[in-house]
């Protein structure tokens, strides 16, 4: 198959460039060998950044944050909620970063407001009343997968061809071009190798070992980070600590839960995100500093994401991007580093560079075209606006009218699930849990899954017990260092799982 | 409130009354109402569905983890729009403007003596089971206890909460605290209105099965009778104001047949038997099935709300006044 771009890694900046790519007309495929945001685009805060975080140590960051916050609320609004974000103090903080945070704000472009603690209390009335200084940024909590979709979405119907399930399994080159790529399709759509003019490497934490198919390097620095869910929203704003970027700094409300976190670590792997006890423990005492009421909060599930950084380690890294042409291959461009919030710039950029090499003349047009729906449709119902978070302009697909629920904790319907399976995408059960919630809420997936398979089985071959052990399996990492009621949760599921369907040994 | 300790075991939603019914469906059950609703903060009313629980605390009882699910429920309730209210609850409420209680009152037996002792019996008791206030202030009588029925109380102001109507059930505790100060004591025939009394008003009003506990009534009563344990009661006042009822009747000399599920919802509480009175009668019906295979001559019980609503079945239901009465 012959393409002019093969774009590898469907996380949100594959998909970014898919559609950037799309719009000015070039014919591209974008293929993951997982699920699309199945990595770090998937396992992260949610947090859309204003840049307040990095304007002291990493201005160039801060300053690409806060570009890029604006254009996603204009063009992406439905899948993000504007919440805002508040900078927080307390007394054993550095009372004098507060000064620099300020001045570093301004000249980074990151508009924040001081305000007293008296208004910040009562605007979120669950802040730890000793808070010194509080600033206001336009922090907003984003669903990645919604905003990855979209943009899939997008790609296809400017004539890209996405695909997920299908993964890269070897490069062949040739005078320093790679001539052919090999790949493996889990479905079987794609039976012969690509044949593409350029291959744009964004595989996040796998940059290396993509690039190490055409013999080239492309260095990301892996750090693992743990984030926990929360039963219910525990605030309004996202809640920055106001001091240097640090672990456990950060709350997002967002859907049903919050999401806390976050720690840093060196990753062995792409995949060596396993969250400890000692994360659990020290992300609930550093956040419970800010929002006290977090301390005897149920805590659904911890999670963690490999983040692919630029160069440096952990918390001095910059959160900045690069992209990289292959030292010894001509048509190889790799993209490394960067953020879920500064994807599209990252897309931007790398597509410049690749219609540069195909002599393509046409502009980027991602950040003037509308990615979904507006924020506030007129006449809409709260049912249509939450669908409109998740789906975007796939919403108005999905009937309300038959109103039988398959995932209690989510409050997802059953004929979200039906949408999603006709799509065509959904492979396995964490695909549709991925793209509706079904199974991310508190009883993680206990209530839903035989329900949800029992739709999947309808249209599609597959080994039920194979699919369902998968799934849980995932599930019940996230709750293996359970405690309180999430641990009678736990209990619970194993008797039922194990004592009542005999699914036997889960490990 | 503890929504948040849910953990899905499915507990509430198998001892729900209403669920379980065949005309229940529809209703989300214990958890859909309250404990996912609540987490959905965009959702602001879920509309008349929120009124299909009979406040039986079936579901709070059967709860492993302890949740308030009634007063979840009552929550949702107060946060309904009034173009939520369904036809039977707005003559409840028209019922209350005009005479200040929720059915229209045919009593006429009041006695305003100057005692001490005040007897309640509630809107049903006055409106439609009058035998039933009578045979309860003749028993009062002959055990001794003098009282009044004071035309001047009004609805206790259960049956507005359970709707949702909380300004007027507010307007009601006031006019009848007024009352109340009168007297020493407060007996009702009502389990609803005993809980108002003892949450709401903060006053130690008692319960007819728990006076009757330190007399030694004798009853003239054949047959074999079944019970019909009130929601209120048991769940409600205590377990064991529920077992004074049984060990009372069977001390004054009633043949009592205990039977499995007597502790079930007759389905009227709540404000079902206004709001949805199909599914209330459906549950009546079904449970009135039950007693009969058993072969009993009737049910007695300790509410009017049961009264009224397995009453209609066709079955004989006696209240414990009416079968502890002097004469009958």
């Amino acid at each position: 198959m012959r393409k002019d771009v093969l774009i590898i890694g469907g996380g949100a900046t594959g998909a970014g460039i898919a559609r950037d790519l799309a719009l000015r007309g070039v014919d591209c495929l974008l293929l993951d060998m997982g699920d699309f945001c199945h990595g770090a685009s998937g396992g992260n805060h949610g947090l859309l950044h204003s840049g307040g975080r990095y304007v002291v140590k990493d201005p160039g960051s801060a300053a690409e944050c806060a570009v890029e916050n604006t254009v996603l609320k204009r063009i992406a609004p439905f899948c993000i909620e504007d919440t805002g974000g508040l900078f927080v103090s307390l007394p054993e903080d550095d009372p004098l970063f507060a000064d620099r945070f300020k001045d570093a704000c301004r000249s980074t472009g990151v508009p924040t407001e001081e305000i007293g603690a008296e208004e910040a209390t009562s605007s979120e009335p669950g802040l730890n009343p000793l808070a010194v200084r509080c600033f206001r940024v336009p922090d907003g909590s984003v669903d990645p997968f919604s905003l990855v979709q979209a943009n899939i979405c997008d790609a296809r119907e400017a004539g890209a061809l996405a695909l997920n399930h299908c993964a890269v399994t070897g490069m062949t080159v040739e005078d320093g071009r790679i001539v052919r790529v090999d790949v493996q399709d889990r479905r079987g759509r794609l039976s012969s190798p690509i044949v593409p003019e350029v291959v744009v490497n964004a595989s996040g934490a796998w940059v290396a070992d993509v690039a190490g198919l055409a013999a080239c390097t492309a260095r990301a620095g892996l750090d693992q980070g743990s984030m926990l869910v929360t039963y219910g929203r525990q605030c309004r704003h996202v809640i920055n600590r106001l001091r240097e970027p640090s672990n456990g700094d950060i709350a997002v409300p967002s859907h049903t839960s919050t999401v806390l976190g976050t720690t840093s670590r060196p990753a062995r792997s792409p995949d060596d995100s396993a969250v400890t006890r000692e994360d659990v423990d020290f992300l609930l005492r550093e956040t419970s500093a800010l929002l006290p009421s977090l301390r005897g909060c149920r805590i659904v599930r911890a999670y963690g994401g490999v983040r692919p950084l630029l160069g440096g380690n952990g918390r001095e890294a910059s959160r900045s991007f690069s992209i990289t042409r292959g030292d010894a291959v001509d048509n190889l461009v790799s993209v490394a580093g960067g953020k879920l919030t500064t994807y599209r710039l990252m897309a931007e950029k790398v597509s410049d560079t690749v219609c540069d090499m195909l002599g393509n003349s046409s502009g980027c047009r991602t950040h003037l075209e509308a990615l979904g729906p507006p924020a506030d449709v007129e006449g809409g119902s709260i049912a249509l606006a939450r669908l409109r978070r998740k789906y975007g302009r796939m919403a108005s697909s999905i009937s309300t009218s038959d109103t039988r629920v398959i995932c209690s904790c989510e409050q997802v319907l059953r004929s979200e699930v039906t949408a999603v399976l006709k799509t065509g995408d959904a492979l396995t059960l964490a695909d549709v849990m991925r793209r509706t919630r079904a199974g991310m809420g508190y009883c993680q997936g206990l209530d839903c899954t035989l329900s949800v398979l029992e739709l999947m089985m309808q249209g599609a071959k597959m080994d039920p017990l194979l699919a369902l052990r998968e799934f849980l399996r995932e599930r019940e990492h996230g709750i293996s260092q359970a405690s309180g009621d999430q641990l009678r949760q736990g209990l619970l599921r194993e008797h039922v799982l194990n004592g009542v369907y005999g699914m036997g040994e889960m490990e | 409130m503890n929504e948040d300790r849910c953990i899905k075991c499915g507990s509430c939603t198998r001892a729900c009354p209403v669920l379980n019914d065949p005309l229940g469906p529809g209703f989300p059950g214990p958890r859909g109402a309250g404990v996912d609703a609540p987490r959905f903060p965009e959702r602001d009313s879920i509309g008349q569905i929120a009124l299909m629980c009979t406040m039986c605390h079936a579901c709070e009882w059967a709860c492993p983890s302890g949740i308030s699910l009634t007063l979840s429920m009552l929550r949702l309730r107060s946060g309904l729009n009034e173009a939520d209210r369904l036809p039977g609850h707005r003559r409840m409420m028209d019922n209350i403007a005009s005479c200040g209680r929720t059915v229209s009152t045919e009593f006429k037996g009041w006695r305003e003596e100057g005692n001490r002792t005040l007897y309640f019996p509630g809107c049903i008791g006055l409106g439609r089971l009058t035998h039933l206030t009578e045979a309860a202030s003749s028993l009062l009588t002959a055990l001794g206890v003098s009282h009044d029925i004071s035309s001047a109380a009004v609805c206790c102001g259960s049956p507005l909460l359970k709707i949702g109507a909380t300004g007027v059930a507010e307007d009601l505790r006031r006019r009848n605290m007024e009352v109340f100060s009168r007297y020493d004591r407060v007996i009702t025939s009502c389990p609803g209105c005993t809980n108002q009394l003892r949450e709401v008003y903060g006053i130690r009003a008692e319960h007819m099965v728990e006076v009757l506990k330190g007399s030694d009534p004798r009853s003239k009563l054949d047959g074999r009778w079944a019970l019909q344990v009130p929601c209120h009661l048991k769940r409600g006042l205590s377990p064991w104001a529920a077992d004074d009822m049984a060990s009372v009747l069977v001390a004054a000399g009633v043949d009592v047949v205990r039977v499995p599920g007597e502790d079930c919802c007759c389905g009227g509480g709540g404000g079902m038997l206004a709001g949805f009175p199909e599914t209330s009668s459906s549950i009546a019906r079904n449970k009135v099935q039950m007693y009969r295979s058993t072969g009993v001559d009737g049910i007695i019980t300790a509410c009017p709300f049961c009264s009224l609503n397995l009453g209609r079945q066709g079955i004989r239901v006696l209240d414990i006044g009416e079968a502890l009465a002097p004469k009958r």
